[in-house]
């Protein structure tokens, strides 16, 4: 048997088994229909046609997001403001039933009076009561003022009335001496 | 002890009428408060005169022979601080030696003691 000599021939070409072809588009909806509808043949114009390498990606990443929109599209079978009308009616009527239900009811009704008869005590019963309050204890105050004032000014009088004067002769002196000794004795029997 | 009252003694201790002695004599030591028994004593005392000191020493029950110690001992204080004691002396000496009670003489021996001291 012959052994033929391998060496590696750097000239010849050799065919890459992992090579594939590449069709002459790179728009994966190139041959896709949606719901029988054709697409706009501008979404499927190969617009990245003349990039290589790295906008390769690029091409299947804005292929990738026009199919989500067209998907989002479809997937929303009823009008938004349809939508929106439906959830603020849901909402309403849950709130009209919550509100109408008789333990809920019952607690506003409890709520309201229970304000109402706070507003009252505010606004009459305590508030009357405060300012009865006052007004007595400033008719107390007043009284007990002028009761004060009147004892404060008999005192002050008796006292200049009293004051022993200078210059008096020996027998004025003694009278006012027996005088004195009559209201003290007077005082001590009133005290007594 | 009523403010008047202490202003009338004081008035009278200051009089330059002899009568204001009887006064004070009659009213002050003849009363039956001892705060007017003892500053009427203080005031006579003051006066530092033969009569006012004759009332305060040789009298029983009157200056510094009162039955209240409060009022004798503040009589001998005020006579122990008088300046001039020539005629608080006189009249001691002669209540030692001519007083009839007793008692008015020990007392007015004690006090004489004490000036001696003084």
């Amino acid at each position: 048997m012959e052994i033929r000599k391998i060496e590696l021939n750097l000239g010849q070409k050799v065919a890459n088994p992992f090579k594939t072809t590449r069709k002459s588009t790179t728009n994966p909806f190139y041959s896709i229909n949606f719901e029988g509808h054709t697409i706009d043949p501008l979404i499927c114009a190969d617009v990245l046609e003349g990039f290589k390498g790295k906008e390769s990606k690029l091409k299947m990443i804005s292929a990738s997001v026009i199919g989500s929109f067209t998907k989002l599209r479809n997937s929303i079978t009823e009008p938004i403001t349809k939508f929106v009308n439906r959830i603020k009616e849901d909402v309403s009527t849950a709130w009209n039933n919550t509100i109408n239900h008789d333990s809920i009811k019952h607690l506003t009704e409890n709520i309201h009076t229970t304000g109402e008869k706070i507003n009252s005590i505010l606004n009459y019963d305590i508030g009357k009561g405060i300012s009865d309050s006052i007004n007595s204890v400033k008719n107390d105050i007043t009284g007990i003022g002028k009761d004060l004032l009147v004892k404060w000014n008999d005192l002050i009088g008796k006292i200049h009335e009293h004051k022993i004067p200078s210059g008096l002769s020996v027998a004025e002196y003694r009278d006012l001496w027996i005088k004195e000794n009559e209201l003290i004795a007077n005082s001590i029997k009133e005290a007594a | 002890m009523n403010k008047n009252v202490a202003e009338i003694i004081d008035a009278l201790a200051a009089h330059e009428d002899h009568s204001s002695i009887d006064v004070l004599e009659e009213l002050g030591t003849n009363s039956p408060d001892n705060e007017v028994r003892e500053y009427t004593s203080r005031a006579l005392v003051r006066k530092n005169l033969h009569d006012s000191l004759k009332i305060v020493i040789i009298n029983q029950g009157k200056g510094i022979n009162d039955l209240s110690p409060a009022v004798a001992m503040s009589t001998i204080n005020e006579i122990l601080s008088l300046k001039d004691k020539s005629e608080v002396i006189r009249i001691l000496d002669d209540t030692i030696n001519m007083h009839s009670d007793e008692t008015v003489k020990e007392n007015a021996r004690s006090v004489k003691s004490l000036l001696a001291l003084g």
